[in-house]
This record gives structure tokens, sequence and C-alpha cells, in this order.
């Protein structure tokens, strides 16, 4: 059986609950966060003839951690075989093997494993695995104020919310399979679009 | 501009690298050239042993990057594990590649201080390390070609590489040579070896170009490559300028047949390292995986 999220956009308000029960739950510095919150959009204002003004500017929100995809590229590019699949499908880092190079994080499209550097190894979203194992939740799904997040076996999340994930700004999912289902939002782009940009970098780490 | 700093600050993080895929290539490709000489049965001894011991300076030169890459690693004890990656990741493939080359060509050279080195297997033990020093730039131009990062992924990367090691190399070379007291009187060997060298650069600077053009206009969620990377062109055109003003130190002088001293090896060997520093600052600025971008 292979984990996986969903995540349904329509219902999200940015408000990153999620980010900071994980960082509160995992006891994480300002430099690290194994989920982040993207905010999306694009549009703008013009004027009109008749001098009042309109706008077609639109914007959504992705809470977006680790998607233990069928083909991560982060243990594909693993120098030492550190960032590894357990026996639970999930995708997780061995800090005995892992020597801090960087090339997970830097080859993952979902922005997920970090280089903790005062640890000095990858850090990631394990899918709260030890809870888990306990037959509860991560913690992120259980504290979504907007019950916006799921998690559970992926072939029953793809047959209660269908199989899109291809949502702006993440990549096709055939890039690397990911366990993770998205419920659109109104305004939801396909990925590949040239229409939005992130628009706050500076909360992302 | 944001998505500039932070892609800046990738490139900043990654500033050991930069020095590693500099210098590495560079003694690499200057090691390579010379050993194809020495493989051949061309050459008074006193001079060809001359050579084979003043091999430590391409050596010293790749050894550095070799120790500077090391530099960024969060847990280096743990290193040999990289070896367990071979065939899977470009990284480990990198690793296995160089350290096998930088053993053999470390061992070669003290054999080369042996009383009475075998003159045949000197020569022979030159072809394979020309052969583990291809292995290891191919290994090193590919090791981040990875299909989610788009703007590293293909060939054209990994072919800049390539060509800056060997451009770099021509002048680290010849500057080799100097040291050796050989090329006194430079012929028109050294001559063609510049061509050739500054032909590498030219062909690498083309490269470039034609990579930043066809990923320039991809979008990502932090906006298009160019957005994200505005410097890059500009650090194109640095490197360019080194190459010819690095060259231009030792080519005319080479074309007429002159004596090129040390000094002016040395200043050219570091005006093109440090053009080729500047499309490899370049590289990582460029970072962009697909989708998010980041």
């Amino acid at each position: 059986m292979a984990y996986g999220f969903h995540f349904d956009a329509s219902r999200c308000t940015g408000c990153k609950t999620c980010v900071l029960a994980c960082k509160d739950a995992y006891d994480l510095s300002t430099a690290v966060a194994y989920r982040q919150v993207y905010e999306y959009g694009g549009g703008g204002w013009s004027r009109n003839d008749d001098g009042s003004w309109s706008t077609d500017s639109w914007v959504y929100y992705l809470s977006i951690a680790c998607n233990h995809c069928l083909q991560p590229v982060c243990t594909q590019v693993c120098p030492t075989g550190a960032m590894h699949k357990g026996d639970l499908e999930l995708v997780s880092v061995d800090a005995r093997r892992c020597i801090g190079c960087g090339y997970c994080e830097l080859a993952c499209p979902y922005h997920a494993p970090h280089v903790d550097r005062e640890l000095g190894h990858s850090v990631k979203c394990d899918g709260c695995e030890g809870r888990v194992r306990g037959g509860g939740q991560p913690v992120c799904v259980q504290a979504c104020p907007q019950r916006a997040l799921d998690f559970g076996d992926y072939d029953e999340l793809t047959a209660r919310y269908g199989v899109f994930a291809s949502l702006a700004p993440l990549p096709d999912v055939s890039v690397t399979l990911p366990h993770l289902v998205v419920t659109p939002p109104d305004q939801g782009r396909a990925s590949g679009s040239d229409e939005g940009t992130i628009l706050n970098l500076d909360e992302i780490v | 501009m944001f998505t500039a700093a932070h892609t800046l600050g990738i490139a900043w993080r990654e500033i050991t690298l930069v020095l590693f895929t500099v210098l590495g290539p560079m003694g690499l490709g200057a090691y390579v050239l010379l050993s194809v000489g020495l493989a051949r049965p061309t050459g008074r001894p006193a001079r060809r042993a001359r050579v084979e011991h003043m091999l430590a300076v391409p050596l010293f030169v790749a050894m550095v990057g070799f120790t500077a890459s090391a530099t960024h690693l969060g847990t280096p004890a743990n290193a040999l594990y990289v070896l367990t990656g071979v065939g899977r990741s470009p990284l480990s493939n990198e690793v296995a590649c160089v350290v096998a080359c930088l053993a053999s060509c470390g061992f070669r050279w003290l054999y080369s201080f042996a009383r009475r080195p075998r003159a045949g297997v000197l020569r022979a033990w030159s072809a394979v390390n020309v052969a583990l020093g291809s292995l290891a730039l191919a290994g090193m131009g590919r090791a981040y070609d990875v299909s989610t990062v788009l703007t590293w992924s293909g060939t054209l990367p990994s072919c800049s590489l390539v060509l800056g090691g060997l451009g770099a190399g021509v002048p680290l070379g010849l500057l080799t040579l100097r040291l050796a007291k050989v090329g006194r009187h430079p012929g028109d060997r050294v001559a063609r070896a510049c061509v050739v060298g500054l032909a590498c650069l030219a062909a690498d600077v083309a490269v470039l170009c034609v990579h930043f053009s066809r990923v320039a206009s991809v979008a990502t969620g932090m906006g298009t490559v160019a957005q994200v990377a505005p410097a890059y062109p500009a650090l194109v055109a640095a490197f360019a300028a080194c190459a010819v003003l690095g060259y231009a130190l030792v080519l005319p002088g080479a074309l007429r047949g002159r004596e090129l001293s040390t000094r002016r090896l040395v200043a050219a060997s570091a005006v093109v390292a440090l053009g080729v520093g500047a499309a490899r600052f370049g590289f990582y600025l460029l970072h962009a995986t697909v989708g998010l971008g980041l």
C-alpha cells in the first residue's frame, strides 16, 4: 500500500496552520519547513475608457510537502542511498548515510528535501511515519482548520477525489508520479502555465 | 527582483562546487593533454622525466578542486557510502570516475620517481590515464544531468564543462611544460595547442548561448528562466572576454615562435580560469526545476 496526500485547493485559505503545526511537532528552526504554502497568482489591473479600473487578478494557495512519489527523483540522484523508501513506501532520510550534498534538494521538483546545515544532513517530511504506524494522521492533516488536507492509501484517495495533481506551479504528474491528489480551485491553471508566479517567495524556506 | 536574489543565493551557496568544476576539469584537461604526448615514444628521456615530475602541477590543481568540493558536504565522514550509488546516481558515477583517475594519476606520478622507471610502463600508464581523465571529465559533465532540473539536463551543459576544461587546460599544460624547462623554443605544436584551446572556449561560449536561448522562455513558478537568472548573459560575456584576454597573452607569441614566460603563462591560466569560473557561477545561477522552479 502506498500512502499519499489529498489537497483541496478550493478550500485552502493560505493560513499556514499546516506549516506551523509541522514545525511545532518536529521543533524545526526558522530555516527549515517540511511543508510550504505557495501563493500562486497573476493578472492585473487595466483602465477602462470611462476612466474606471477593472481587474482580472487571481490567486490560489497550494500546501505542499513531500509527495512520496512513485518515481522519486531524490532517491534516484542520492549518491549514498540515504534517501530511500521504507516498508510503508514513504520516502525518508537515513541520517547515518547522508553526506548532506544537497543533490536531493536541487533535484526535487516539489522543493521537499532540505539540507539542515546544523545537523549536516538532509531533512524532509516523512509522512509522520510514527503517527501513521500508530493509526494516526500526519499532524498537518489534523491541524488544517479548513479540512483541506487528507492522507491515506493513495488508491482510496484517487477513488474518492480523482487523480488530478497537475496544478500550476506544480510540475506535470508524469515527471515523478507523485502520490498526491489535488482538487483544483475555480481559477486553477494547469501545470506549465506561464500566467502566474509564486507571490510569497520571501515566505518559502 | 526577489527571484533573481533567490537564484543568486543558490549560486553563492554552491561556490565551492564552482571552484571544483573550474579547477577539476582544468587540471584534468591539462593532465590529459600532456599525457597524450607522453603516451607516444618521442622526446629525449631527460626531457620526458622533467615533464613526468612536473605533472604534479595539473594534478595539484585538480586535487585542490576536488578538496573544495568536499567542503560543501554536511557530513563528509559518510562519504564512502557514495560508492554504493555507482550506476544509479550521476553524482556517485562522477565521484567514482574522478577518484579512480586521481588515484591512477597520483600513483603514476610516484612511479615516475622510481630509480629506473620502465619507459613502456610509463607510456602505457599514460594511455590509461588519458582514458581515465576523459572518463572523469565526462562524469563531471554528466553529474547534474537530471531530468527534473530543466536548465541543467541535456547534452549541452555536459559539453560545456568538458570544453571549458580543455580550453583552460591548454595554458595550464603550457605552464607545466615551461616549469619542466621544456618548450623554451615553441614550435608549431604550441601554436596549434593554443588555437585548439581557444577554439574549445569559443565552442563553449556558443554552447552556453544556444543552451540559454533554448531554456530562457521556459516558465516556472518563479517566472521564466530569463527572469530568474537575469545576470546569466553578462556572465557568459565575461567568460568570453576572459577567454580572449587569457589567450591574447600567449597566442601571438606562440604563433611567432617566441618563448612564453612563466609569468605570462600563469596570468593566462588565471584569467582563463576566472572566465570559466564566471560561466560555472552562471550554471548554478541557472538552476530551475520543472514546475516550482525552486
